[in-house]
């Protein structure tokens, strides 16, 4: 075996070692983004726990979606403090059906939250929601003083 | 029941196939499996089970009154799709789906044992 003198990483420019580092952090994006996270120990099961959230904007309402299937409609609390939406609840274990022969287990029990600063003032007492086929709707009405306002100017 | 490999999530520009999350219970002589696809309805949902493989699909309708613009979207699938490979016989026949606030319920019971025939010794 032919000894080779060590060398510190900094002392030469391997214009190859870049690449590698390049290709490294590409296969690692690949990696992660492409493959969904497999529930492993409590890191995933805090992450899982928020349901995946879309906002939608309009001229009079904000729109926001929520996926939160399987829960009943009382499980669901839906409060905004200081234009902060935060929707919170609880999704417990059925008793009968707990530790009963299961196989597989991904879905996540206990207690979800996510809060949502809104972009806009709302008017918190006209908020509706709706919850449907596992997905939550809540429609709220963009207070008056932020809506686009038309002005009329008279040319003369 | 395994997982099928091939089912990985996909994404193209505008499409995105996600693998829905399962809880699979196995008692006695069913199984019970449990598919958390919310925002589906109905009619969009397919079961198939051909062989010893099941296939639980569903496509979303991106459904929003037009006045709405998105300003931030985290649910961005626009499918459905796992598939299983079922180690144990299912009667096919007997197989029932329930789908109910976003919850995809399948009840697969287990086809009965065909009597081993026995072969005498000449």
């Amino acid at each position: 075996m032919a000894l080779i003198p060590w060398r510190s990483q900094e002392s030469f420019w391997d214009p190859f070692r870049e690449l590698e580092s390049i290709q490294d952090e590409v296969n690692k994006l690949f990696n992660t983004s492409l493959t969904r996270k497999q529930s492993k120990g409590i890191g995933s099961l805090a992450e899982a726990w928020s349901p995946a959230v879309d906002i939608y904007d309009s001229k009079d309402n904000l729109l926001v979606k929520a996926d939160i299937p399987g829960l009943n409609k009382d499980e669901i609390d839906i409060s905004i403090e200081d234009d902060v939406l935060v929707l919170r609840g609880e999704k417990k274990e059925e008793q009968e059906k707990k530790d009963k022969g299961f196989v597989r287990k991904e879905r996540f029990y206990g207690s979800f939250y996510r809060a949502i600063s809104l972009p806009t003032k709302v008017e918190a007492g006209k908020v509706k929601a709706n919850y449907k086929n596992g997905v939550l709707e809540i429609v709220l009405p963009k207070a008056e003083e932020v809506k686009p306002k038309q002005i009329k100017v008279d040319v003369q | 029941m395994f997982e099928k490999s091939e089912t990985k999530n996909t994404a193209t520009q505008n499409y995105c196939i996600v693998e829905p999350l399962v809880n699979i219970q196995e008692e006695g002589d069913k199984i019970t499996l449990e598919a958390f696809m919310s925002g589906l309805s109905k009619e969009d949902i397919s079961i198939d089970i051909s062989g010893n493989e099941l296939t639980i699909s569903g496509k979303c309708k991106k459904e929003l009154p037009g006045e709405y613009r998105p300003l931030y979207q985290e649910r961005v699938f626009s499918e459905y799709r796992r598939s299983f490979v079922l180690n144990v016989d299912i009667d096919s026949e007997k197989v029932e789906a329930q789908y109910k606030d976003g919850v995809l319920t399948l009840s697969l019971p287990k086809a009965e044992l065909k009597q081993a025939k026995k072969i005498a010794i000449q």
